[in-house]
């Protein structure tokens, strides 16, 4: 692992693990997961389902004060919400969500993961956008802009098959005005043998990458 | 158009962010369908549900369904582009409303909280050829073709 420099009080408001496949699992199958005491145990809370006739679209949310784990025909995403916990953490935690939603749906046929981390970087009164995101593009509208958005997309040099997004929105939360900085990697699983969990670490140094590459030295300072 | 439903997808994903891209992308129009970003019947279907959750009765979600399973099947089997921009709202009799303005008269399809639904066409005077049309229909009704008079023109 590389060597970042770690922030005293990092920006993130979110991080999102997903695993996506290619089988049609039973629809009994997504049912009974939820059904499962450890994971009644572990998120109390569950969102009602929605459909419109078609299983296909048979879906729900589980969640608790932490983390939100959202399993679906096609998906299984694990997030991380309500704060920052350390990445080697969040990876046991899905590692361990995983194997009792394959030891309850079968082997699954994995085409893709993905690893998402969002920040928020809070605007103090008078400073401006292209202060604190590199990425930021410099305009001629001065202060009166109160929402932008913008993504960038592109292939990573390093990694092969894996897309990054980068997202960068100006907006209001929580009443505070700033930046979201939403940095998205999706690495294609081209053979399920090729996935493990070692994959997922193989995306932690290239999202810290972007990210120390797309704040400037003032936002830095802020968050340590 | 996929690569905005990719995108829109992905902002949507978010607990703590999907409600500000909403806002800064205006996903949450009430004009339905007229939203290059709407990714799909169900979800549209999902955002009235979540609206009018506390209003709602029996009887009308299973209405509400019921002709969201035809719009879907116009969407997926006929012609998605068939499905025009409409707008919903709860009035202060609890029935639920589904309507479209178009240069023609008004269309719109009125779900009753306990026991109808009903079509209504009221032509504008200006437009002589256009006929004024009003049914009922019962739960266990004809939706298919409630839905293809609603999207008619």
């Amino acid at each position: 692992m590389s060597n970042f420099p770690k922030l005293i009080n990092p920006p993130i408001k979110e991080i999102i693990f997903t695993i996506s496949f290619s089988d049609n699992i039973d629809i009994e199958k997504l049912d009974s997961f939820k059904n499962i005491p450890s994971i009644q145990e572990d998120f109390p809370s569950i969102t009602k389902n929605i459909e419109i006739g078609k299983s296909k679209d048979y879906e729900y949310v589980l969640k608790n004060e932490k983390y939100l784990m959202h399993p679906k025909i096609g998906s299984f995403s694990f997030h991380r919400i309500n704060g920052y916990e350390d990445y080697e953490t969040l990876v046991k935690s899905i590692q361990k969500y995983w194997a009792l939603f394959i030891e309850t749906c079968g082997s699954l046929n994995i085409t893709n993961i993905s690893v998402r981390y969002m920040n928020f970087i809070e605007m103090r009164q008078g400073e401006k956008q292209e202060e604190l995101l590199n990425i930021y593009p410099k305009h001629p509208f001065g202060d009166s802009v109160n929402s932008s958005f913008m993504q960038h997309k592109f292939l990573s040099g390093q990694v092969p098959d894996l897309i990054i997004n980068v997202i960068c929105a100006t907006t209001r939360i929580d009443n505070k005005v700033g930046l979201v900085l939403d940095i998205l990697l999706n690495k294609e699983i081209k053979s399920s043998s090729d996935f493990n969990f070692d994959s997922l670490n193989e995306l932690r140094d290239i999202k810290n990458d972007i990210f120390f590459r797309c704040i400037t030295p003032i936002t830095k300072n802020k968050y340590n | 158009m996929d690569n905005l439903i990719e995108l829109k997808t992905i902002l949507n994903d978010s607990e703590e962010f999907s409600e500000s891209y909403k806002d800064i992308l205006d996903f949450y129009t009430e004009n339905a369908f007229n939203n290059l970003l709407a990714k799909d019947v169900k979800e549209l279907y999902s955002n009235i549900i979540n609206k009018y959750d506390s209003v709602l009765t029996t009887f009308q979600r299973e209405a509400l369904k019921s002709i969201f399973e035809k719009f879907n099947f116009i969407y997926l089997n006929v012609d998605p582009n068939r499905l025009k921009p409409f707008e919903h709202d709860s009035t202060e009799d609890s029935e639920l409303l589904l309507y479209r303005t178009t240069e023609s008269g008004l269309i719109n399809i009125i779900i009753n909280p306990e026991d109808y639904i009903a079509f209504s066409f009221i032509p504008y005077k200006t437009d002589t050829e256009k006929k004024r049309n009003f049914y009922f229909i019962k739960n266990d009704g004809d939706f298919q073709n409630l839905a293809f008079h609603f999207f008619s023109f």
